[in-house]
């Protein structure tokens, strides 16, 4: 665990251990209040073709009003190349190091490219990005996109969207327990109780977005996610107790009715 | 005579385009209604940097992609 109680990115501090998406919601308006209420630092959005039909559906200008980094992905590349140039776009139309690598060819489970992933990072590590990959949970994928200088990895808990959960817990453990970088569970989170659980296992943050843009009250939401968060983190800090196969009295046994 | 306006036609975003002007990117995003500050643009294929854009003077036939962000996970 970090010693300093932040989440270090690439060198960057951040108090949030909670990354949320803009995908999926109602209006700009609820996204901005949703992003507030989460407390979130780092926030992922996606690129695309300017509509010149829709020139004032922008993003940029309400994101810039939170103080927030902006983490662009490279949604829609199907391989490295593809990533690559949008990663370089995303740079230049915010001005943040920091970049998701997404890379998933099938629109179907959105499965991400573990190949294409780990060649995109290695380039763009090496251009200076602080490379956050969104990843199939594999332990050994994992240690390989730290070494090519992956500022974290990003394990999938469930296909994107899904809200099944953490179905890769077991992997996600076996990553954390050799990673050397943050361990941010990205994908699937349906409940506050899932990142809660995600953190008290040691991952260093969690990125959600359908869980909440999809929520009866996305703000509420938001707030709910970010005391999960908090709660999940410092029982990791505080020491869960040891498991027992057999029972073990709380109270004393006594037998003073007989 | 009114001297002609230039026109030529590229390719926008996949689809074609056709220019009324010089050829300079602001020219065309004015065209367009687009703010500059909150795009990205490539000309066949090369990112054109925000401090390099004055540069650029489009071509019969170049291709223009001008990109946004937009909610993403």
């Amino acid at each position: 665990m970090n010693p300093v109680e932040k989440l270090v990115l690439g060198g960057v501090e951040f108090d949030s251990r909670l990354l949320v998406g803009t995908g999926k919601f109602a209006s700009t308006d609820v996204m901005v209040k949703a992003i507030a209420a989460s407390g979130a630092q780092l926030v992922t959005v996606a690129l695309r073709r300017v509509n010149p039909e829709r020139p004032s559906d922008d993003l940029l200008g309400p994101l810039t009003k939170l103080n927030i980094t902006l983490v662009p992905n490279t949604s829609g590349a199907r391989n490295a190349a593809e990533a690559i140039r949008a990663a370089r776009l995303g740079r230049e139309l915010s001005g943040s190091r920091f970049v998701k690598v997404e890379i998933h060819p099938n629109p179907h489970h959105l499965m991400p490219d573990a190949i294409e992933t780990y060649e995109a990072s290695k380039v763009l590590a090496r251009e200076g990005f602080i490379v956050l990959p969104y990843m199939p949970a594999d332990p050994v994928l994992a240690k390989r996109l730290e070494e090519v200088g992956c500022a974290a990895v990003m394990p999938l808990g469930s296909a994107i969207g899904t809200g099944h959960g953490m179905t890769t817990a077991e992997m996600i453990r076996l990553i954390i327990a050799d990673s050397g970088v943050p361990v941010i569970v990205d994908a699937g989170l349906r409940a506050p109780s899932e990142a809660a659980a995600a953190m008290e296992m040691g991952c260093g943050a969690v990125l959600v977005n359908s869980a909440i843009a999809a929520a009866g009250d996305p703000v509420g939401m938001a707030n709910a996610f970010a005391e999960a968060v908090k709660a999940g983190l410092a029982a990791r800090r505080a020491g869960l107790m040891s498991r027992s196969t057999h029972a073990v009295a709380t109270s004393p046994l006594t037998t003073f009715l007989a | 005579m009114k001297p002609m306006t230039p026109r030529m036609t590229i390719t926008l975003n996949g689809a074609e385009h056709v220019h009324h002007g010089s050829g300079a990117l602001s020219e065309l995003l004015k065209e367009l209604g687009v703010n500059p500050d909150q795009v990205a643009i490539m000309v066949n294929d090369r990112i054109v940097p925000k401090g390099e854009r004055e540069a650029v003077r489009l071509r019969e036939g170049d291709g223009v992609e001008i990109l946004t962000f937009m909610g993403g996970g």
